[in-house]
């Protein structure tokens, strides 16, 4: 299928993109990599009267260390940001999640700030906020704000950004130091979007008692969630995947999954428990091997 | 309605300048705009990679691409591994190996593995499957086309050279 | 019948692995798709098409359209009225008539079919107009499941029929009823296979031009030109001789695309009626609702074994899901008749009895796809045949070892009445082993140190080939089906094949050049092969169902020897010397023995055109280098065997193929590149058959996956590397020996695939063996949790 009529502006800066935006409103949506939007537009199933093109602000990719973590500019593609040595030395969870977005091709072109924007909730990047405590820059004419990303996925394909604002970098923050991490997906084939998946982060004390845990799950519900009750379980206790086995039972919490062609949601409910033992394993792995 | 735009884009080392409507597709720009038919469409929704080209360097989907987001970046299709019609490295590998059938698919293809080989010089097939990934292809198996990626490889390292797509 | 030519083993150009001619172009992105044909003026047309599965159109509204500045013009079933029945005469069963309109008629009866055609300067103004129309559908009960639809009380899809069902037949031979009292074990099974569609990388598309001089010149990514120029002469009432149909290069087809669709009628009407070149290029999703779906059959069978393995009697009733229409041309029986006629397969089963039904639903019809009912029907009769070897204590292996058709009882006729010509199915099926390390592997414990689980499985298939007259009548569809191919020598000794088959990727170019240039003995530069272009080839049904090798090469064959001999006659006569005596190699005519007293083909065939007194008189000899010849073989039947070990992983069910193994005995090879191509290829899409590919419609009618998002192939990454051996029987009917070689894969791989489950599933409580396809995770899971399996029998 072909895209409906469009109108197109290039921005110059991002202060031109939020005037544009002010103006346009809902009417307008922002182009930066279009691997998501224009295949949506492809299937006239997004018809925006207007597109304003962010991709060519000045250095579109743009990653820096910063004291609490790595800071990646919205415009970053999925492939600079994947090759990053500093992302890769500081966040190797975000390193290996990012090389799941579907195929190099599409990491090109695609941006880390698009495929946030996009809130699938069985793709990686915004479970990816939820895991490294991601906070937001979002700028638009009359305001900037920082909005944790945790307050920032609203249902499928939702966002708490407004109209009129546009995403200008993530903050995505280290984890502690000594810290292991996990990640698992079961997709149908390389690169697909995954069923189900679940990323954990483990940082261990000198006990070796957990002091530390993150979980997340994707595919499982209309957002990625926090499995919050997983976590409480686990931090406090020693570790071990027999423990991990009961912890992970309490995924059943936050799993709210639908049933679509591959597989039902009482499949994503038993997956996202097996996956989860899976990454703390591994988290409690290379956490042991840091300490 | 809305006003066609200018476009200047670079294009196998020739820039085109053309007028057209913002939506069109960097495929369609290609394909019907320059005549430049190589590149083919197999769904307009980034998946099967037929239409993979290069910009800058970069294998990318001229499906999901707007004409106008390529200006200003150089752009490479199928129809400039050839030399006068004497065929490439890379495409001779897949004559030698019968890496295609139908070749609706190859193009977007041999895009893709000529940038791949570049950073790639020595790959194990397993990764060049992982590479294939993005193109999808229903007559071969891809069986052929893992061969003749290895025979690329191997003829560019046994002729010196890195770049020989 | 005359004595087929024998081509023993390899020779300088059969059995030759040579590379393809047509690959240069294509690799220099030169070749023409019929997207990339441009002609001036061209407008381009977008379907509207129906959003529901079953309802009436009330109140189709096109003025909001019309007032579209660039609206040039709809066109709905008002304009164009035309439609096609298919019909087969003297089938099984009585075939009801149902017809098929090309544009809807007053009600719709599948999400995709189209209602109205708009034709606009581009395709993405033509859209903008599509999404001005607007319509009112009173809905109607929509049909997902054949079983609903079969019902007495169920709404009529076509109401001019008495039920959806428009076909049904019974057979039976052999006393079945009594091989069943007297069995030990008898298995019986319900097994529902998925639909799926071949999804060429290339999706359909027609161009259509009315000429000055009153000519209609088609472009079409078809398989069948010829078939197609005959149907748009017939159902548009324009004398076919003023009709010419190119098939451009084509992306791939896998015989979805050798039918005739409404698309293929409604441009050529649109170009005659407007008298301006119109264009229709499908898109994916358009394709994915609307170009011909697969596979998708209920089989209830009922096998009836000895205790050692020996099977006694089959029952079997094969209920075909035929969509909402009958696929023009071949019928909606295209599946379940083909089907239930090859159920015996490779074994010597002599009691068994059918019933094949045929029901319309509310889905985009079913057409013929690489390997057709054969396998679903295959699948259903394995499956059966793998329980039941556990039940008795014994490997699939030991019962395809008591049951197979020996070497020495060919030609066989099976209890289907099908004769089968050669084969050493033993042999196949040792070198599967062999190769596969299947007996090694199956004493291995099943678990990995990872908590995964391995499992091997081998499947065997014989595969009906060379659709002719003859296969098609032993498959349950009568009809005449012959192939001619002419072989023209010019003045310069040069030669053209022109040929009435087409290449869709299976490199007809070079291969028919070479049964050309071994029969001639011309070198193979010197030949060029036109296919695809009705004004350049010769009449021919097209190419499916595996029948190029031998259909093509036969005629070939055949056409080369006549202009051979005519060659040699005027050489016998310029060169003083007996015909008998001479011989032709590399394009040299020469005395046998004297090497020296030679001429060049280019010198006798320049006499031939233009010496008037070398030649020999021209009302003894016709001064003419050129034959056309047909070639209706009768079957020959292919046979290989597939093996396929994979990893488990049992708490996600994801399945992870690690190796694949294809034998494959086709008879003689014209290019052993090309069938290892086909082999890799067919067991690509086999196995996306039996993993992946599921299209899935909800219940009211509506495709939840009209994309490749959510329609899945294969990728690289699904598929390890193919290992294929060839083993070689030649058939004794055909020119050359050989057989066909396209579809094997799609009879046989998913069923090794499953029975590799099944094996990684051995140590479960079951036994555990699939009766759907595809196995995805969640059909996996629910097989190790019994759940949601199809109804216990």
């Amino acid at each position: 299928m072909k895209p409906a009529i469009f109108d197109y502006f290039r921005a110059t800066s991002l202060e031109h993109a939020c005037e544009l935006l002010s103006t346009h409103g809902d009417d307008a949506k922002i182009l930066a990599g279009g691997q998501s939007l224009i295949a949506a537009m492809n299937y006239r199933l997004a018809r925006p009267q207007v597109l304003i093109d962010i991709s060519n602000i000045d250095n579109p990719n743009q990653i820096t260390d910063e004291t609490t973590g790595v800071r990646v500019k919205a415009t970053t593609t999925q492939a600079f940001a994947e090759h990053d040595p500093v992302l890769r030395r500081r966040l190797p969870v975000l390193a290996d999640a990012i090389r799941h977005i579907a195929h190099f091709q599409i990491r090109n072109k695609g941006t880390v700030g698009g495929s946030i924007v996009n809130a699938d909730p069985a793709s990686e990047l915004p479970a990816m906020s939820l895991l490294l405590d991601a906070e937001y820059e979002i700028q638009s004419a009359s305001n900037k704000q920082i909005m944790p990303a945790e307050d920032f996925f609203i249902t499928y394909m939702t966002t708490a950004l407004q109209s009129d604002e546009v995403l200008v970098s993530i903050l995505f923050q280290e984890p502690p130091k000594n810290s292991g991490w996990g990640l698992h997906e079961v997709a149908r084939r390389a690169g697909d979007f995954a069923l189900v998946g679940s990323a954990a982060v483990i940082a261990l004390d000198v006990d070796d008692k957990c002091s530390y845990a993150r979980v997340v799950l994707f595919g499982v519900a209309s957002t990625p969630v926090r499995a919050k009750e997983v976590e409480d379980a686990i931090v406090g206790q020693v570790c071990s995947n027999k423990f991990f086995e009961q912890a992970a039972r309490k995924v059943s919490e936050v799993v709210d999954a639908e049933s679509d062609v591959h597989v039902t949601d009482e499949y994503r409910g038993n997956v996202a428990e097996v996956l989860t033992i899976r990454a703390l394993a591994d988290a409690l792995g290379r956490a042991k091997a840091a300490s | 309605m809305v006003d066609k735009k200018k476009i200047s884009l670079n294009v196998n080392g020739v820039t085109y300048d053309k007028e057209i409507e913002p939506r069109t597709l960097l495929s369609d720009f290609l394909r019907h705009h320059l005549d430049l038919t190589g590149t083919h469409v197999g769904c307009e929704h980034g998946i099967c990679g037929s239409c993979t080209i290069l910009m800058e360097g970069l294998p990318v989907r001229s499906c999901l691409t707007f004409a106008l987001q390529a200006e200003g970046k150089a752009i490479e299709t199928i129809e400039s591994l050839d030399t006068d019609g004497e065929l490439s490295s890379l495409q001779n590998a897949f004559w030698e190996n019968q890496g295609l059938q139908c070749g609706f698919c190859t193009p977007g293809i041999l895009m893709s593995m000529k940038a791949f080989l570049k950073d790639n010089p020595k790959p194990s097939r397993d990764e060049i499957r992982e590479a294939l990934s993005g193109n999808l292809c229903r007559c071969t198996g891809y069986h052929d086309i893992v061969d003749s990626v290895v025979a690329a490889a191997e003829a560019a390292l046994s002729s010196g050279s890195a770049e020989q797509a | 019948m005359r004595k087929p030519i024998e081509i023993a083993g390899v020779t300088k150009h059969i059995g030759v692995p040579r590379k393809r001619s047509e690959d240069p172009q294509i690799l220099m992105g030169q070749a023409k798709y019929v997207d990339d044909i441009k002609l001036p003026g061209t407008l381009e047309i977008a379907f509207f098409r129906s959003t529901h599965a079953h309802a009436r159109i009330k109140n189709l509204q096109l003025d909001g359209a019309k007032q579209h500045p660039n609206c040039l013009h709809i066109f709905t079933n008002e304009e164009f009225s035309a439609g096609a029945t298919t019909f087969f005469p003297n089938t099984l069963g009585t075939l009801h008539p149902v017809l098929l309109p090309f544009l809807a008629h007053g009600k719709v009866r599948y999400v995709g079919e189209i209602i109205a055609a708009v034709v606009a300067p581009s395709r993405y103004i033509a859209e903008d107009i599509v999404d001005l129309i607007e319509v009112e559908y009173e809905t109607l009960p929509a049909y997902n499941d054949v079983e609903d639809a079969m019902q007495p009380d169920a709404t009529l899809i076509h109401e001019d029929l008495e039920s959806n069902i428009y076909y049904a037949d019974a057979f039976s031979n052999g006393d079945v009823d009594k091989a069943f009292a007297e069995a030990d074990l008898v298995v019986s099974e319900k097994i529902k296979t998925g639909r799926t569609s071949a999804a060429p990388m290339e999706t359909r598309g027609v161009m259509a031009t009315w000429g000055w001089d009153e000519t209609l010149t088609v472009w079409s990514s078809t398989q069948m030109p010829y078939p197609l120029r005959t149907s748009i002469a017939v159902n548009l009432g324009v004398p076919e001789q003023t009709i010419r149909v190119v098939a451009p290069t084509v992306g791939g087809g896998f015989g979805q695309k050798a039918h005739f669709f409404p698309e293929e009628f409604i441009l050529p009407w649109i170009a005659k009626e407007i008298k301006q070149p119109v264009k229709w290029i499908e898109d994916r999703r358009e394709h994915l609702l609307s170009a011909a779906h697969a596979k998708q059959c209920t089989i209830y069978m009922d096998i009836a074994f000895k205790k050692d393995g020996t099977m006694v009697g089959m029952k079997i009733k094969n209920i075909g899901d035929s969509g909402a229409y009958s696929q023009y041309p071949w019928s909606g029986l295209i599946e379940s008749v083909a089907a239930n006629n090859g159920a015996p397969g490779a074994f010597t089963v002599p009691n068994i009895s059918f019933e094949t039904v045929v029901c319309l639903t509310n889905k985009m019809s079913t057409g013929a796809y690489r390997g057709i009912g054969w396998s679903a029907g295959c699948y259903a009769r394995e499956m059966v045949m793998t329980k039941a070897a556990r039940l008795l204590n014994l490997d699939i292996v030991d019962i395809y070892r008591k049951n197979f058709i020996r070497h020495d009882e060919f030609p066989y006729t099976t209890a289907t009445n099908q004769t089968y010509d050669s084969g050493d199915y033993h042999k196949v099926l040792e070198k599967c082993l062999e190769m596969s390390d299947y007996i090694n592997t199956k004493k291995q414990p099943r678990s990995t140190e990872d908590g995964k689980l391995k499992g091997v499985g081998v499947a065997f298939f014989v595969e009906q080939t060379n659709w002719g007259s003859r296969s098609a009548a032993e498959s349950g569809f009568p009809a005449t089906m012959h192939d001619t191919t002419t072989v023209e020598m010019d003045p310069t000794g040069k030669v053209t094949i022109r040929s009435g088959q087409f290449s869709h990727g299976q490199g007809l170019k070079t291969t028919l050049a070479q049964v050309a240039a071994e029969t001639l003995g011309v070198p193979f530069e010197d030949i060029v092969v036109l296919d695809g272009d009705t004004a350049t080839g010769a009449y021919g049904m097209g190419t499916f169902a595996s029948r190029s090798a031998v259909i093509g090469g036969g005629s070939v064959i055949r056409a080369a020897t006549d202009v051979r001999n005519k060659l040699l006659t005027i050489a016998a006569h310029v060169m003083e010397a007996n015909a008998a005596d001479l011989e032709i190699d590399e394009g040299k005519i020469y005395v046998k023995g004297s090497p020296d007293r030679s001429m060049t083909v280019a010198e006798i065939a320049y006499i031939t055109y233009y010496d008037r007194f070398a030649r020999p008189d021209e009302d003894e000899v016709e001064p003419t280098l050129i034959a056309t010849r047909h070639y209706d073989p009768p079957a020959a039947y292919a046979n290989g065997a597939h093996a396929v070990h994979i990893e488990l992983d049992p708490l996600t069910g994801k399945v992870e193929i690690k190796r694949v193994v294809a034998v494959e005995d086709c008879g003689n090879m014209i290019n052993p590149k090309v069938v290892d191509g086909q082999m890799r290829g067919g067991a690509g899409q086999g196995l996306g058959m039996g993993l992946l590919e599921s299209l899935d419609y909800d219940e009211s009618g509506q495709l939840k996956n009209a994309s490749f998002m959510d329609f899945l192939i294969p990728n690289a990454t699904t598929l390890p590397d193919i290992e294929c051996a060839h083993i070689v029987t030649p058939s004794p009917y055909t020119e050359g020996g050989f057989k066909g070689a396209g579809e094997a894969a799609m009879l046989s791989v998913h069923i090794a695939l499953s029975n590799a489950l099944a094996d990684a599933l051995s140590a479960y409580d079951g036994p555990l063996v699939p009766m759907v396809t595809p196995i995805g995770p969640q059909q996996v899971m629910d097989l190790i949790n019994n759940t949601n399996q199809p109804e216990a029998r």
